[in-house]
């Protein structure tokens, strides 16, 4: 294990256990609220279970970092499938591909509604995944939100959001 | 006998046979559609299913409940993208496989492992049901804790290396898992004020997430010579697309031992075939001779989750037809259908009137026939349908997820949710973190929590208090398994490791 992967282990485990304390010390206290009354005699209070995680979750963290810091062997990740691919082409278009989705989910369906925002997000990912060709890039948003509409909206009556701008 | 003879005539009408057909067709299309699960197609059929003669619309909901377990394999296999929650630990070697070029033989032994574990409760359900639904309803929330602790220390080992990665995504699952509503004082938790955390979070949401979504957003970086390739690949030879006998074979133990265990967990109400793959998952591997392959594209690794998942569906009849009590939403579902139709299930059927059950008998075997006959033709079928550029598949991809995601809630906060978890599940895979291990953690924490719970409340009504667990048959028949496959594990281990010999260098990651 080279010293810049040992760093990145470390940073990575530091910033993780500053996360869980976070957890531990701003979320429970402020997102549960233990009745009064609950103790082990009386069955486990609500947030038992949240803060028995996050202390179990800190331990791991905290012996994995000490074994690190003393040097101990890393061993090597397992083959997640496909990491070969990742990281061979444009982070740049990473990026883009993930920003397009995000906006689809958070601005464009509850705007323009489901149908529209998908043959947009569709259109916006084929082209920045590099297709020019224009029969595909205009016939593929049509199919494939034309056979959602047809599964979800005429055979089970599922209605997709319509959107701010097309509602009623 | 007549009247058995007479019940096997209903179930095999053409008008029968022909609903079954649809169902199973029907059932394994929806299945493969991210978000649509086994118990939503059952739902979405019923309405129709009362135009038809009562044996005609009940063969082809129990085709379609068979049909979408089966068909939510299929995506979970080729493009990481399971159809129902069911087929998630199918992805784990199935997916590996695929890429391997041997998507054909995975969805084989999917399909074959499906069946196997469909018939073995079928006929667990016709001979034993009130025996094995007397055992379950002797299960009660200490022998649920037991369990699920079983399976979150089995599962335990489906952490990739480094380990301590797979246990905190275990643990982030299940902090995930606590928001919404306490299961015991109702009151809220890490909701924040957000009303539509109150519900808890969409298993759904969480699936398509963290599994498609961050896929993907991972395949997206790729090259444009990747992007414009066939988003699956099947190898040219003839045993890379087959299930051989001899391999066939070696996963015969796997296929008893997870049919056993989806059988075993179907008969009890409230678990359900996500938590039975997993279960079994686990137990093929640990139980395996090469438990290094799994994960990699192990066959056992398609083949245990996906009997176990499927004998549940069988099994979750058990408790129906002995006692008239749905084991899940889908044996419910099943109820209403059965009920509405004018079909009474319950132990006064077996004596007054049994020509519906053993219909139902027939009916099941005979879908698991179909599923198989139609299943081989589905392949065929999502391999043309997956043979499209990447770039193009990857689009539709985040577009279904986004409307599956939407079905079964209506919610719009679940489709934002789905890219959330897209995202942090892409972040999760570049730093080396599993995501199925956060997934068992977030299945599995409601339930432990609630029946722990649940235990320690009983308790003060006990002279013994919590150590009343020990006084239950049940409970230390359940410890005495567990105790036994863990020092069966343990003595092989130790046996397979010859005198002397050290245990395995740790590899380390290769300098860049």
């Amino acid at each position: 294990m080279d010293t810049h992967s040992r760093r990145g282990e470390i940073a990575l485990l530091c910033g993780l256990l500053l996360a869980d304390a976070a957890f531990y010390f701003v979320a429970i206290p402020h997102g549960i609220e233990d009745p009064e009354g609950f103790g082990l005699d009386r069955g486990l209070p609500p947030s038992f279970s949240a803060r028995a995680a996050a202390i179990l979750m800190a331990l791991i963290m905290g012996v994995r970092l000490l074994w690190v810091l003393a040097g101990g062997e890393i061993a090597a990740p397992d083959e997640e499938p496909g990491n070969g691919e990742a990281g061979t082409g444009s982070w740049r278009r990473n990026a883009a591909g993930i920003g397009i989705a995000l906006v689809f989910a958070a601005v464009l369906v509850p705007l323009a509604g489901y149908y529209l925002a998908a043959a947009c997000m569709i259109l916006a990912l084929t082209a920045a995944m590099g297709e020019r060709r224009r029969l595909h890039l205009v016939g593929q948003p049509v199919a494939v939100v034309g056979l959602i509409w047809l599964l979800f909206d005429r055979i089970f009556s599922i209605r997709l959001p319509a959107g701010i701008l097309f509602d009623g | 006998m007549d009247t058995i003879i007479e019940g096997i005539g209903l179930a095999l009408t053409w008008q029968s046979l022909l609903a079954v057909v649809l169902g199973v067709v029907a059932g394994q299309i929806l299945g493969a559609i991210p978000g649509l699960t086994a118990s939503m197609a059952v739902a979405l059929l019923i309405p129709y299913s009362f135009y038809f003669d009562p044996w005609v619309g009940i063969p082809m909901l129990l085709g379609m409940f068979k049909g979408s377990l089966f068909g939510s394999s299929v995506t979970a296999i080729l493009i990481r993208t399971p159809g129902t929650p069911a087929a998630s630990a199918t992805v784990l070697d199935g997916y590996p496989l695929a890429r391997a070029g041997k998507g054909a033989k995975a969805i084989k032994m999917a399909l074959y492992a499906s069946v196997f574990g469909d018939t073995f409760s079928d006929v667990c359900l016709i001979f034993f049901a009130s025996i094995l639904a007397l055992v379950a309803l002797k299960f009660g929330p200490a022998e649920y804790t037991l369990l699920i602790l079983l399976a979150l220390g089995s599962l335990g080992m489906l952490s990739s290396r480094p380990v301590w990665k797979g246990l905190v995504a275990t643990l982030i699952g299940v902090m995930i898992g606590i928001v919404g509503l306490d299961p015991i004082t109702a009151s809220e938790r890490l909701t924040f004020g957000n009303p539509e955390l109150e519900e808890g979070i969409g298993l759904i949401p969480m699936l398509i997430g963290f599994l498609a979504v961050s896929e993907v957003f991972r395949q997206m970086g790729g090259s444009n010579r990747e992007l414009s390739s066939r988003a699956t690949r099947y190898s040219g030879k003839r045993e890379d697309n087959r299930v051989s006998w001899p391999e066939f074979r070696g996963c015969i133990p796997v296929l008893f031992r997870s049919s056993a265990i989806g059988t075993a967990i179907g008969a009890m109400p409230g678990l359900g075939s996500t938590v039975a793959a997993f279960i079994a998952y686990g137990e093929a591997r640990r139980t395996s001779r090469k438990p290094e392959e799994f994960g990699k594209g192990a066959l056992e690794g398609v083949a245990a989750p996906e009997a176990a998942n499927n004998a549940v569906s069988g099994a979750n009849l058990i408790p129906l037809l002995a006692f008239g009590i749905p084991g899940d939403i889908a044996a419910a579902l099943i109820l209403g259908a059965l009920m509405v139709q004018g079909v009474n299930v319950g132990p006064l059927a077996f004596s007054q009137n049994p020509l519906p059950i053993y219909a139902i008998y027939a009916a099941l075997i005979l879908a698991n026939l179909i599923n198989l006959a139609i299943g081989l033709g589905m392949l065929h079928v999502a391999r043309f349908a997956f043979s499209v550029p990447r770039r193009l598949l990857l689009a539709s991809v985040l577009a279904i997820a986004a409307a599956g995601s939407f079905a079964l809630r209506g919610s719009l906060f679940d489709v934002q949710l789905v890219f959330v978890f897209g995202v942090a599940g892409y972040l999760m895979m570049r730093h080396g973190f599993p995501p199925v291990p956060l997934l068992i953690g977030f299945i599995l924490m409601p339930l432990l929590e609630e029946n722990l719970r649940t235990v320690l409340l009983l308790a003060p009504t006990y002279d013994e208090h919590i150590l009343f667990i020990f006084r239950r048959p049940a409970f230390l028949a359940l410890l005495a398994i567990m105790g036994s496959a863990i020092g069966f594990v343990l003595w092989r281990r130790r046996r397979s490791r010859p005198a002397g010999e050290p245990a395995p260098e740790p590899t380390t990651r290769p300098k860049r």
